[in-house]
């Protein structure tokens, strides 16, 4: 084939006639013959200068070979294997004839170019390094395919196992055999070290409660040998069987029965010696059981919660009881329940992991929550600033963010003079320990709460005004202020703290009198009651010898306190201290009480609140901003709080189910109540969703249609997938519809072990399907034999052909066109000879042969 | 001055053979001669040639010795360095469906032309330009300082609707002046993934955009039957609203250019929708998708979409069978099936049939067609058997096959199958142990899906996925029959027509194209309804959420793509083999002239 870089110039052909025309008019004393020689010459003078002018290049038919040989250099491949294709490489050079050319291209997971197609081969050393961990025969394919150069024959030489988990190439026939490019492969394989694996756990995906179904496990190795099969359920060894194994697949079966609803892991292991690769001995599975709800209850008291339990049961609910400290350690165990019910559980026995299961399993789950108080819950069970506060709906405790103070406390202190005295020799005073005292206080409570202090000898003063402790410097300073002097006047002071505490708004209004004597006359009966009928408390610290102690005791049984007595000073402050834990950490209300219904709700309605019988205490809490409050106690503090939290639902009861609410047992509606909860809590499930999840590469991909039960399509579901793990790692994906009744998503699976897929309806907030899927180790590992199938069609439909070792993939030849040689310089060449023949025509005479024949035999001679 | 060549220079001592010559020339004399009749005699008595040491004078050699120099030099290839007086520009004008915005009047693609030739005008008389595509991204101009070649390549150029390849364009452009000093302007309305523009010096970006456009596009567009009833639809659409207000928007919905369905809402700035709608139809429809808005928004190519759908396709299906009671009530299941039920068949029949099944029956040779063999081997297929085995578990399943969607075949108990080989180059779908139990061959005028157990020897039949699997299975073979998208296509993707015969398929535009027999048509370029033989066949859509975003993407000047060459910023080399060869090329007729015009 013949082409022309700069055809423009082969117009210059036209000077062809002039040459003629030149000839036919001029004259010349050359003969006739020279002048038609001459004539022949610059006429190929010209057309040779003028076609390499035009650039002509010529392509000629051809036997040169350009081979590109990809070598698998992935896991799958031995050692032994390598070495041998290298040694076979090594050789290359000597097997390629003249102008044949040879590149090197090495691939895994990616190809890359060693070496370009060239006649100079030399292939080592290497210097290309390549991911391992998979084999794509496409990308390498394609890759030699595209820098294969122009003219002659192009080939590739495929050394590998066949074996790809990346790609398809038999894709690629199509384009291979576009392109004239003839695949050979050469099969790596054999030779591999003994190697035993597990190729395959087949399972049912879903199974019935109780129904026996069997696990499957295909195992194979290189070599004859035994070793133990192992089988974990969830993370738990379940059994093990010894097996034998042989160079072929064989099966080996499990019985499985479940009895709980609920994702289920198996682990299948296999132990044995020698065997080369370990990632490939172990395989996963998974099942779904379906069935009834299963609930968590954790109580360190089983015998008081006993009749809720029954109920429960009785209801159809399938219970499981434990201790805190056997609570579930992962959340995958966790997840096996549909809902947690905490009775009475403090915080601190349960772990910071725990607890964030317990946030992670209400919130990404959809688990349900049931927290029900006592004196080890919220605030008293250290709820706060927990994982497990987060996911409540009412702060554990007083939160600082509310906007009334909760206590107002008065300290009226004796001044008189007998407080400056020591008690029993001290070297310190009364005063001096009332000070502290009031020091302790003040650093005992919370900013937010209010404090004054009034110290009376014959007068009262506000030695600290009442106000927010916040002023902490403020009002120490104010407290080291006082001092002992004058008689013992209590009655108006009495009446003073009564005149300011009854202005105050705080929840708790108390006074902690503290006098060493004997006060002047006056009504205390009759004030400190009408402080009471003010919920003002009074307590009493009666200190020495001479303390009116019966007054003192009189006027805390008035005032519904506490009386103390000492006749050591000394401990003054630890009196002070109880006393206001005591008033303060009213965290817990120990007082009968009729609920009072806020909210007609899902709680609540259907219910006689009118007949409810009172309960006898609770713990206190705040309500969040957004929670729902149905039920409340007289001093509007939450008693029924619930919410949504993420997918799941959380209800909190803050009375207890103990002797705080004994009175509920015969309560008609009692029952109706607790089952009312926790239906409320239990998300409930609907099979519409048929999901499919697979493993692309690193990527899991979830498709799901949704279907009504006419098999209606159902669209713009609000849907989202949770994704549990390995590890307990979670991802949570909302699936976009791509179809009528169809759905999408993709999340990232790089893990080995298995996922478990919940999926919810966001708009019903409903759990509708449990799956999920396996990801097994790199597949790499999972084949011992070549896939010769793969290799052989490739060589079959591109006219290749299946080598050896033993073979030259350079001996076999077919014409074709080499690459275009460009003329240019030999028609130059051509031109400067013809030019000078045709000057020696016109310019040599005759006979000047014989005359330099003639010259040049005298020179000899 | 420099020679790539210069050994060749040597040879200008071939010089010294000219002179040579002219030393051995026989010197003219004058000899009277009184007759003629004497004039051989003279002529016999010439002296023999001698050796002159003088040299004469001759233009004639004088031009001949130049005339070999020259050729000589020209042999040696020199070239002479020199600063580029020339400047090079690539052109690469965005033709991607977006330009067909109207946001700027007419459009994008006409006030790009536009700027591309007043941009020309300024351009300095030695500056070659050359003009590149960006779909299909190709060279359309090559290197030229001809401005007219450039702007009849120009004006001939229109937007496609199919989604730009922008990279591949500016790498093209990049690998054009890799080896020269140029630059890269690329007019385009910035409407690709911003990631393209990471930046490199020598790439203007001219965005011809208008500062807020209006698109409001439909970019999602899917069909399915409804499960289970044959002639129901139900379609998706996704109309996404790429303005920067809220939009009022009509959609319409026409089967056969008869209205089905029409409603109005508002989406608002970046909003979505999808919207569904279901329909029966027992014959072929032309369905079309429409959205308006008032005023038109700036990008009418998104707001249609279309399918055909024909619901009323035969599929003639053939089981060759004593007896399979499964098989047939399965495919009976399908209006669609025209089922045959023989219990032979010849090989010339085979072409009658669009699927057959051979259900332990042994098919002809050669056999041809798509062909489904259960518990039987064909005949003469490189294929081994060792007969009948028992009880055979299934070890693997590839369940990422499109046979298996929605199957599960863990738990299928086969109690008796033939133990085969794979055939070469076969897909195993199933398998026991290493017995393939299903397996697909294809050849040239041959799909083989070869099952080697027999349906009645397992609990196959009996399985929840067998129905799923059948339709799988039919859908895999015959996606035109049972796949209601099969006739939807998006611009800038292959289809593959499966008619017979000599066919006319008429485009959008009226570009049509004849085919023979079964092809892929590889130019699906424009949106709009394709005609077969002048009914319309398949249609395709844009659906390409980033081509609809017609929203600038970038408002800077300057583009930076990821480097693959790094052009030398060399001097230029300017080779005199050309010019030492046309003068040569004069010299020599002048030299020719000469010697004939006597002056020798």
């Amino acid at each position: 084939m013949i082409y022309f870089s700069y055809p423009l110039f082969l117009s210059l052909f036209f000077l062809i006639p002039f040459v003629f025309y030149i000839y036919k008019k001029g004259n010349s004393s050359l003969s006739l013959l020279r002048r038609r020689i001459s004539l022949i010459l610059r006429l190929l003078v010209l057309i040779f200068l003028i076609l390499s002018l035009a650039g002509m290049r010529i392509s000629l038919p051809t036997r040169q070979k350009s081979i590109f040989f990809l070598l698998d250099v992935s896991e799958s491949i031995t050692e032994e294997r390598k070495a041998l294709a290298f040694d076979y490489l090594k050789k290359i050079p000597q097997m390629a004839k003249k102008k044949d050319r040879a590149g090197l291209i090495l691939f895994g997971k990616e190809a890359f170019i060693e070496s370009l197609p060239q006649e100079n081969i030399s292939f080592f050393p290497l210097h290309t390094s390549v991911d391992p961990h998979y084999t794509n025969i496409a990308k390498a394919l394609r890759l030699a395919s595209e820098n294969l150069p122009q003219g002659g024959e192009k080939e590739i030489v495929l050394l590998s196992d066949g074996n790809e988990n990346r790609g398809e190439a038999r894709n690629l026939v199509d384009y291979l055999k576009k392109n004239k490019v003839r695949v050979n492969v050469l099969p790596l394989s054999g030779g591999e070290k003994k190697e035993a694996l597990l190729k395959e756990m087949i399972l049912p995906p879903q199974v019935k409660r109780g129904e026996k179904f069997k696990i499957s496990i295909v195992a194979q190795s290189s070599f004859e040998t035994e070793g133990i099969l192992k089988l974990y359920l969830n993370g738990e060894f379940l059994e093990e069987k010894k097996v034998k194994l042989e160079p072929k697949e064989k099966l080996f079966s499990f019985v499985g029965k479940l009895e709980k609803s609920g994702f289920y892991t198996y682990k299948a292991l296999l132990q044995v010696w020698p065997d080369n690769i370990s990632s490939n001995n172990q395989i996963y599975g998974y099942t779904v059981v379906k069935g009834e709800p299963k609930v968590l209850l954790l109580t360190k008291n089983k015998e008081a919660i006993k009749n809720l339990v029954e109920l429960f049961r009785r209801d159809g609910f399938s219970l499981e009881i434990r201790s805190p400290f056997n609570a579930p350690s992962s959340l995958e165990e966790l997840s096996n329940y549909s809902a947690l019910i905490l009775n009475d559980i403090s915080a601190l026995w349960l772990s910071p992991l725990q607890l964030k299961n317990i946030s992670e399993y209400v919130k990404e789950l959809g688990g349900g929550l049931i927290v029900i108080g006592g004196e080890n819950s919220f605030a008293l069970g250290e709820y706060r600033n927990t994982p497990l506060e987060e996911v409540l709906p009412v702060y554990a405790g007083i939160h600082e963010k509310t906007n009334l103070p909760y206590l107002s406390l008065v300290l009226i202190i004796d001044k008189s003079g007998s407080m400056s005295e020591g008690g029993n020799g001290d070297s310190l005073t009364k005063i001096s320990l009332a000070k502290k005292a009031a020091w302790t206080v003040i650093d005992l409570l919370p900013s937010y709460e209010r404090v004054g202090i009034l110290s009376f000898d014959t007068n009262c003063y506000w030695t600290v005004p009442l106000q927010l402790i916040a002023n902490r410097l403020g009002i120490g300073r104010q407290i080291n202020s006082l001092e002992a002097n004058g008689g013992t006047s209590l009655y108006p002071a009495l009446k003073e703290a009564f005149k300011e505490l009854r202005k105050e708004e705080s929840a708790i209004k108390h006074i902690i009198v503290l006098s060493d004597g004997l006060s002047t006359e006056g009504n205390f009966e009759e004030i400190v009651k009408e402080m009471n009928k003010e919920k003002i408390t009074v307590s009493t610290v009666a200190i020495g010898e001479d303390a009116d102690i019966k007054l003192m005791r009189n006027i805390a049984l008035w005032g519904k306190g506490k009386a103390y007595y000492t006749t050591d000073i000394q401990s003054l402050p630890r009196i002070f201290t109880a006393e206001t834990l005591r008033v303060s950490r009213s965290l817990v209300v120990n007082e009968s009480f009729l609920p009072l219904l806020n909210l007609e709700g899902p709680l609540t309605s259907g219910i006689n609140w009118e007949n409810v019988p009172p309960l006898e205490g609770y713990t206190v809490t705040t309500p969040k901003q957004v929670s729902t409050i149905y039920l409340l106690s007289p001093r509007k503090d939450p008693l029924l709080a619930s919410w949504r939290y993420g997918l799941g639902r959380v209800v909190v009861f803050t009375s207890d189910y103990g002797k705080w609410s004994k009175n509920w047992r015969k309560w008609p509606d009692h029952d109706k109540f607790w089952v009312r909860l926790l239906n409320w809590v239990i998300p409930a499930t609907e099979s519409f969703l048929f999901p499919i999840v697979s493993i692309e590469g690193k990527k899991g991909h979830i498709t799901v249609d949704a279907l009504d039960d006419k098999g209606k399509y159902l669209n713009f579901l609000s849907l989202r997938a949770t994704i549990l793990k390995p590890e307990s790692r979670m991802e949570s994906i909302s699936l976009e519809q791509t179809a009528p009744g169809r759905y999408e998503g993709w999340f990232s699976a790089d893990e080995i072990g298995s996922y478990m897929v919940s999926l919810f309806d966001q708009e019903k907030m409903k759990q509708t399907e449990l799956t999920g899927t396996v990801v097994s180790y790199s597949p790499e590992y999972k084949d011992l034999t070549p896939d010769k199938n793969l290799l052989t069609y490739l060589a079959e439909k591109t006219g290749g052909k299946v080598l050896s070792f033993s073979n030259n993939p350079f001996t076999q030849r077919r014409f074709t066109l080499s690459p275009p040689y460009s003329l240019r310089f030999f028609f130059l060449d051509l031109a400067i000879f013809l030019f000078l023949l045709d000057v020696g025509i016109r310019v040599l005479p005759s006979g000047i042969g014989i005359f330099l024949l003639k010259k040049l035999t005298s020179v000899f001679r | 001055m420099s020679f790539l060549n210069p050994l060749a220079l040597w040879l200008l001592s071939l010089t010294g053979i000219i002179i040579l010559f002219y030393l051995l020339k026989r010197r003219k004399r004058e000899v009277f001669v009184s007759s003629i009749f004497l004039w051989k005699k003279i002529v016999k008595n010439l002296p023999s040639p001698e050796f002159h040491w003088k040299l004469p004078f001759s233009w004639i050699l004088l031009l001949q010795i130049i005339i070999l120099i020259l050729m000589i030099l020209a042999l040696s290839n020199p070239f002479l360095f020199r600063k580029s007086k020339e400047n090079f520009l690539v052109i690469v004008l965005d033709t991607s469906a977006s330009m067909k915005s109207t946001d700027v009047f007419p459009n994008r693609f006409f006030v790009a032309k536009k700027r591309i030739k007043e941009f020309l005008e300024t351009l300095p008389q030695n500056t070659k330009i050359a003009l590149i595509s960006s779909i299909p991204p190709q060279v359309l101009s090559s290197f030229s300082d001809s401005k007219s070649h450039f702007l009849e390549k120009l004006r001939d150029l229109e937007p496609l609707d199919v989604p730009g390849k922008e990279k591949e364009a500016l790498n093209l452009a990049l690998s054009l002046i890799s080896k020269k000093r140029g630059e890269i302007f690329f007019f385009t309305d910035t409407s690709f993934p911003s990631k393209i523009l990471s930046l490199k010096e020598n790439i203007e970006l001219v965005p011809v955009v208008s500062e807020n456009p209006r698109n409001i596009g439909i970019t999602h567009f899917d069909i399915r039957s409804t499960a289970g009833k044959i002639g129901e639809y139900e379609i998706l659409v996704k109309i996404e609203n790429f303005s920067l207000g809220k939009e009022k928007i009509i959609l319409r919905i026409l089967a056969n250019e008869k209205l089905l369905h029409q409603e109005g809402f508002e989406l608002p700035a970046s909003g979505k929708k999808n919207f569904t709608y279901d329909f029966i139809c027992n014959q072929k429809i032309y369905l079309k998708v429409e959205i308006k808005t008032t005023p038109p928004d700036d990008f009418s190519i998104d707001n249609f979409v279309g399918a055909v759908i024909y619901p009323e396709q035969t599929l003639f299906v053939l089981l060759v069978s004593q007896g399979n009671l499964f098989l047939e009530t399965a495919l009976k299941t399908y209006p669609q099936i025209k089922l045959f039920v023989k219990n032979k068949i010849s090989q010339e029949q085979l072409p009658e049939y669009d699927l057959i099944f051979f259900d332990k029956v042994t098919p002809p040779f050669p056999l041809k067609g798509n062909i489904i063999c259960i518990g039987i081997l064909p005949p003469n297929l490189p294929i081994e058997s060792k007969g009948w085995e028992r009880d055979l578990p299934v070890t693997y399943v590839k369940s990422s096959h499109p046979l298996f969607r929605f199957v599960h075949l863990g738990e299928m108990n086969v109690r008796r199958a033939l133990s085969v080989s794979s055939l070469p180059g076969a897909e195993i779908l199933l398998r026991s142990f290493q017995i393939p139990l299903m397996q697909i061959w294809q050849r040239e005028n041959l799909t083989l899906l070869l099952i080697s157990f027999d349906f009645y020897e397992s609990d196959f039949p009996l399985q929840v996925g067998f129905p799923v699997f059948i339709f799988n299975l039919l859908q895999w073979f015959h996606p035109e029959v049972f796949d209601p998208q099969y006739y939807k296509v998006r611009t800038g993707e292959d289809f593959f027509v499966s008619r017979e015969g000599n066919n006319l398929l008429v485009g959008p535009h009226n570009h049509s194209t004849k085919l023979e027999g079964k092809s892929i048509f590889s130019r699906v370029n424009f949106v709009g309804p394709y005609k077969l033989n002048g009914d319309v066949y398949f249609v395709a859509n844009l659906l390409n959420s980033q081509e609809s975003n017609i929203f600038p993407q970038a408002k800077n000047h300057s583009l930076k793509i990821e480097e693959e060459f790094s052009p030398a910023g060399e001097e230029d080399k300017w080779f005199l083999f050309p010019l030492l060869i046309l003068l040569s090329l004069v010299l020599l007729l002048g030299e020719w002239y000469l010697y004939y015009r006597g002056m020798q």
